[in-house]
């Protein structure tokens, strides 16, 4: 019998008691218990929330201005700054040849728009004339992670006519007089509020006269339409030239789904809308923008037929690139890069 | 009569049964020994209050299944190469027996160790693996018919 046999080979096996002494002595231990809960886990949130809490008290325009640009478009942000900080390095020499470009230029545009009488003036008092201009930035200055060669030309001399309107008493040459230090202080005083026109006049006032002022005050009311207009045409123009080349594939190979910050479905722009330049990547990627940004940076796959439009922030890690079809389809959003 | 609340008792009655249904499964001395030990400590450990042996044995046959289960299922084990151990029989017929029912897949040597030795009907073995009383006869059958090629038809499987 097939039961007997293999009953009485299974009967000859004995086990190792010292198994069963074994695990008396380990259930006689104490159980380990878990580590106490910390009491004061929440210390380090704490002290986290009081020092964003003494920032904003400590800067409370910089809190207030950020709050009340969130959601508004680039051009209307009057946070935005435009400012390069390498243009000061610049040498007397470049300035010198860039202000003679500039005002030639820029007499040009405000001949075009303002009427005679004001013209007069405005034509004559350079620093108002460039002051307006640097208010209403189309396109901001290139990132500084992705220059783009062909959108400096246009950031570069605005900071300068910025020296120039600050320091000068009316006239080119004695923008120089002064040192350059002056000149930074200067800007940097306008710099948090590049498009209030009060600051500039200002400061304007303590070192202009009457006259200048007076310009001044013209300008604002009619030469800001005409190089609003200058600048929209400036930055059309440049929008077509400045998308750089780059990859899909690659960065569709870097950013893959699931990850922190890659986003690849939910987007807004679902209905085909072809992109046909710059200006159209970033007016349809500005409807999946959700952060606050303060310049956009245009980029173009050819092989792909991609556009890649990225909204710059002046927070570390808080730029938005937005990938688009040549139709205008969202593909793809990286946050944080 | 066995008083279930003195657990060395129950622990030294139950060792031995459940020590060969172990070693069965596992066909190795060290992982039996790790996994009777859990099963022991665990009964050690439990509160529940049994109120027959037959319920005693029932529990610790559940568990020892359910231990040397994981066990199988561990990283460590899947790693490791079981070693063949060499049980020593005083006759040459149980040394067959017993080797024939070890060479056998494991599910079909669970199943015959438990209706052959410890005498379990098929229903209590199916509650035990957790399987269907259907499947649990099938697998006897294959068990046989693999036994039976084995030891070519010298016993009767009854």
């Amino acid at each position: 019998m097939f039961r007997e046999v293999y009953k009485q080979a299974n009967d000859t096996i004995k086990g190792d008691r010292s198994v069963l002494d074994r695990a008396f002595l380990q259930a006689a231990q104490p159980v380990k218990k878990k580590s106490p809960v910390v009491k004061y886990s929440f210390i380090g949130t704490a002290v986290a929330a009081v020092m964003v809490l003494g920032a904003v008290l400590l800067n409370p325009t910089v809190f207030t201005n950020r709050s009340e640009t969130i959601g508004k478009p680039a051009e209307e942000n009057p946070t935005e700054k435009e400012t390069v900080v390498n243009t000061f390095i610049a040498t007397e020499a470049d300035l010198v040849e860039d202000n003679l470009e500039d005002e030639a230029s820029v007499e040009e545009k405000v001949e075009k728009t303002v009427d005679t009488t004001a013209e007069k003036k405005v034509t004559t008092n350079t620093p108002v004339n460039t002051k307006t201009k640097t208010t209403k930035p189309k396109v901001s200055p290139p990132d500084s992670g992705r220059e783009q060669p062909g959108d400096t030309e246009g950031d570069t001399p605005q900071v300068e006519r910025g020296i120039m309107t600050l320091g000068a008493d009316g006239e080119a040459d004695s923008v120089y007089e002064g040192t350059t230090e002056e000149a930074m202080i200067t800007f940097k005083m306008t710099r948090p509020g590049t498009g209030s026109n009060e600051e500039v006049t200002e400061i304007a006032t303590e070192e202009a006269n009457e006259e200048e002022t007076i310009n001044e005050m013209v300008t604002e009311a009619t030469g800001e339409e005409a190089t609003e207009t200058a600048t929209e045409e400036e930055t059309e123009e440049k929008a077509e030239e400045t998308a750089q080349n780059f990859s899909y594939m690659y960065d569709k190979s870097v950013y893959k789904e699931g990850e922190a910050g890659v986003v690849t479905e939910g987007f807004v722009n679902t209905e085909p809308s072809p992109i046909t330049n710059s200006l159209d990547a970033i007016a349809r990627a500005k409807n999946e923008c959700t952060v606050e940004y303060t310049r956009t940076t245009v980029f173009r796959d050819s092989i792909e037929d991609m556009w890649m439009v990225n909204f710059g922030t002046d927070v570390p890690g808080g730029d938005q690139s937005v990938y688009m079809t040549g139709d205008g389809v969202t593909t793809l959003i990286v946050y944080g890069e | 009569m066995l008083v279930l609340t003195d657990k060395k008792a129950v622990c030294e009655k139950y060792f031995d049964s459940i020590y060969r249904l172990v070693l069965c499964r596992a066909k190795n001395k060290d992982a039996t020994d790790d996994i009777v030990q859990e099963v022991f400590y665990k009964y050690i450990k439990c509160e529940k209050e049994f109120e027959t042996e037959e319920h005693v044995k029932a529990w610790l046959i559940r568990v020892a299944i359910n231990a040397s289960n994981s066990y199988f299922t561990s990283s460590w084990f899947k790693k490791t190469e079981a070693l063949d151990e060499n049980m020593v029989f005083d006759t040459k017929e149980k040394s067959d027996v017993y080797y024939a029912v070890m060479e056998l897949p494991q599910k079909y040597r669970t199943v015959i160790h438990l209706f052959y030795y410890e005498d379990l009907p098929v229903a209590k073995i199916a509650a035990y693996l957790g399987l269907n009383e259907s499947t649990v006869k099938s697998q006897l059958k294959r068990g046989r018919e693999m036994l039976a090629a084995k030891l070519k038809g010298e016993y009767d499987y009854v």
